[in-house]
């Protein structure tokens, strides 16, 4: 590089060098709900106080090795390009960009399904739920996972279920090791059949074998993925997690087939069939959606129990409420018109045989994820029925109170304030149907905040609690 | 009206029917001999000064941008401290949700301890039957140095009586929910949806007249016509108007003001505004609401 053009390089890093600190520190005094952006940009503000000093010692190299210097210098640049997501994702953690009530008891969730990683909650202006992280070599910034939220529906407390859903996704590199090298070699062998015996009805994306099965393998792993990830939320949170995926596919194509525009991602009513097949069997069992999944034995099935809990305490509407809505889901999963749209494509066709025949082992997987960690949705059932009657009163649901004593209680669970929020909300659903628009958000905003309340009381008694019995018994 | 003491403050939380229910209680000392501690919530609604000449409750358009320009929100988390300095005004709002039975009201009052270092808390003390929410808390610094409030430490107490005959904040009027639905955190003033502020703020909604500019007036003249011949007549605004007066002469007299249009004024009458139209010679205006 001319010496000229190697000077202006030097110029541009450090420029980009300053910047970048500069806006660090501006967002170090920023506020944010939990201590986990200030830890993320001590270590960011490492890893450029490091790379400031190789900068310098670069630029003391100049004379004696220019072309060295300018590759040393490129790659700097690159890595603090690299970096600039970070800065994107504190501006959006920051306190009131943030569902902030809720990031406390995410974080306390991702602990206990993510060891060892810290969560940073963030959120952008994309309609999506996601998380990333950075597997940069040799750096701190590995065990920070961002996970991201529409900042549209930043107080939608209803949707915010989904998080479970994307705590999944960093859990799941064992299984897809462990099942990937049979599953391609299958892939390969009904790839060459379908090669060898006709040309397919529609032309395939690539000519060549191992490009195709790579294409099948993205395929087949996109879908399983996807499907893991909604019965890991389904197995934390219950039905609602099946509600409030369906509330947000609303507004797509439910038969939207895998593409590559798409990011292979599986259609809407295809993961809906999947998490009522083996997350909810005893309600979604039936042999037009797939037929149940386990023999079963003979202890109560979750869903079983809920309706015997709520009959008990006189909660028989929301029975109906659960049946109704299990009911409109059904009838979504036995159209079959995702399922044609997969079989149009012989690839996908090839690739989501694959899938059925993994998903078996797939919910076993996540199983015993969630029976590691004890947040399975089932352990709170007993919890809903009191959480009901405080909302039937507008008080939050995010305490258990003693029935001998109103002064005593603990924190409700997370899974039985999401069921008891959504079963209240969509009790309303159709009566509400009369109500103008704004009424109707009147009562939907009223609805989030009090969830929202219960989930910040929630953290903060657990907190409180904590410190009282650590005082208490030292 | 009568203080309920302990035992009658839980034998009203154990009740079946209506209960009164605060949440959370982290700790049942909170409950006293005749009142009931409650903690500071997190969140913070801060005055400052700004670019804001005045905030009228009567101006319904501009209301709402000058409260927000003016206030701001602030949260913090826990172990966090606010700093109020002598003299500032700053909205806070109780950690506990309080939902009101139907046969009881509520007083807050601050606490003797926090009275001592000059902090004044809750302006507005009486909470009505049926009220379901956060209090919002007025705080006020009249002490001589800053205070450091922490979310969760007892700042005021809530103290009950028994109201003689039920009553429910939340049906106050045929519309619905009284102005603030159960609220989680402070709010900001709802003076505005007082329905009979535009009535006492006659005086203060004037009637703006000015010369257009030539760009504006070519723009005013693309908008709908309306003519009258000479005639007067009374005329209540629901909606703000704007018009540009194209023929004619009109005199519009509201309480407090009087104003004279010719051709080529533009006229911007405020909504809420009671007036009558004084129309001297035939009329023809260009105008536009909202």
């Amino acid at each position: 590089m001319e010496q000229e053009l190697l000077s202006r390089l030097r110029t541009l890093v450090a420029f980009e060098l300053e910047s970048y600190e500069g806006r660090l520190r501006s967002l170090s005094s920023s506020q944010y709900p939990s201590d986990v952006a200030l830890r993320l940009i001590q270590h960011i503000a490492a890893e450029i106080r490091a790379q400031r000093t190789e900068i310098d010692q670069l630029v003391r190299d100049f004379r004696d090795d220019p072309e060295r210097v300018a590759r040393g210098l490129s790659s700097q640049h690159r890595l603090l390009i690299n970096r600039l997501a970070y800065l994107s994702s504190l501006e959006n953690a920051q306190t009131e960009a943030v569902p902030w009530s809720l990031v406390p008891s995410i974080e306390r969730l991702a602990s206990v399904l993510i060891p060892n990683k810290h969560l940073l909650s963030t959120c952008t202006y994309s309609l999506n739920y996601g998380i990333r992280w950075y597997p940069v070599a040799r750096s701190a910034l590995q065990s920070f996972l961002l996970l991201e939220l529409p900042a549209i529906h930043r107080t939608n407390a209803f949707l915010h279920v989904l998080v479970g859903h994307e705590l999944f996704h960093p859990i799941l590199n064992d299984f897809f090791e462990q099942h990937a090298p049979t599953v391609m070699a299958r892939l390969r062998g009904s790839i060459q059949d379908l090669l060898a015996r006709h040309p397919p009805r529609q032309p395939l994306p690539e000519r060549r074998l191992d490009k195709l099965v790579e294409l099948g393998r993205a395929i087949w792993q996109r879908a399983l993925e996807e499907v893991m990830c909604d019965l890991g939320c389904a197995a934390i949170f219950g039905p609602p997690a099946l509600f409030a995926s369906l509330a947000f596919a609303l507004g797509s194509d439910f038969d939207e087939p895998p593409s590559p525009a798409g990011q292979f991602y599986p259609p809407p009513r295809f993961r809906f069939r999947q998490v009522l097949r083996f997350a909810f069997h005893d309600w979604g069992g039936d042999q037009d959606v797939g037929g149940p999944v386990e023999a079963g034995d003979d202890a109560e099935k979750p869903l079983e129990k809920l309706c015997r809990v709520l009959n008990e305490k006189q909660f028989e509407w929301a029975v109906d409420v659960l049946r109704k809505q299990f009911g409109i889901i059904k009838k979504e999963v036995t159209k079959d018109t995702d399922l044609r749209a997969i079989h149009k494509e012989p690839l996908v066709e090839i690739a989501y045989g694959e899938v059925s025949q993994s998903l078996p082992s797939a919910w076993d997987y996540v199983q015993e994820k969630i029976d590691a960690t004890g947040v399975a949705w089932a352990v709170a059932i007993d919890e809903i029925p009191q959480l009901l009657s405080k909302l039937e009163m507008l008080v939050p649901p995010g305490e258990i109170s003693l029935e001998s004593d109103p002064l005593g209680g603990r924190s409700a669970s997370l899974s039985a304030i999401a069921i008891a929020m959504w079963v209240h909300h969509l009790r309303d659903e159709i009566p509400a149907a009369g109500l103008s628009l704004d009424d109707l958000l009147k009562d939907y905003h009223r609805e989030c905040r009090l969830m929202l309340k219960a989930f910040e009381d929630v953290e903060l008694r657990r907190e409180y609690d904590s410190r009282r019995m650590n005082r208490d018994n030292p | 009206m009568t203080v309920l003491t302990r035992n009658a403050i839980r034998k009203e939380m154990a009740n079946s029917e209506d209960p009164l229910v605060i949440t959370p209680v982290l700790d049942r000392e909170q409950v006293g001999a005749s009142s009931v501690d409650v903690r500071l919530g997190h969140q913070f609604i801060v005055l400052r000064r700004a670019a804001v000449t005045h905030v009228d409750p009567t101006d319904h358009e501009g209301l709402r941008s000058q409260i927000q320009r003016s206030q701001h929100q602030v949260r913090l988390s826990l172990h966090q401290g606010f700093i109020i300095h002598p003299g500032q005004l700053a909205l806070g709002a109780t950690l506990e949700y309080l939902s009101l039975p139907r046969r009881l009201t509520a007083t807050v009052e601050g606490r003797s301890s926090w009275g001592r270092l000059g902090l004044v808390i809750a302006t507005a003390c009486n909470v009505d039957p049926g009220f379901k929410g956060c209090i919002t808390l007025e705080l006020v610094n009249n002490g001589e140095a800053p205070l450091v409030l922490y979310p969760g430490v007892r700042i005021a107490q809530f103290v009950f009586h028994r109201a003689e005959e039920e009553a429910d904040y939340r049906h106050v009027d045929p519309v619905g929910p009284g102005k603030y639905d159960c609220p989680i955190g402070p709010q900001f003033s709802r003076i505005d949806r007082d329905q009979e502020i535009p009535f006492w703020g006659q005086l203060a909604m004037p009637i703006s007249v000015r010369k257009p500019t030539p760009d504006e007036e070519s723009h005013m003249r693309t908008w709908p016509t309306w003519e009258l011949e000479p005639s007067e007549f009374p005329w209540h605004y629901d909606n703000r108007e704007t018009c540009l007066l194209s023929e004619g002469e009109v005199t519009v007299e509201a309480p407090g003001q009087t104003v004279s249009l010719g051709p080529g004024d533009c006229a911007v009458f405020p909504q809420g505004l009671v007036c009558t139209w004084k129309v001297r010679t035939k009329i023809r205006k260009h105008f536009r609401f909202g």
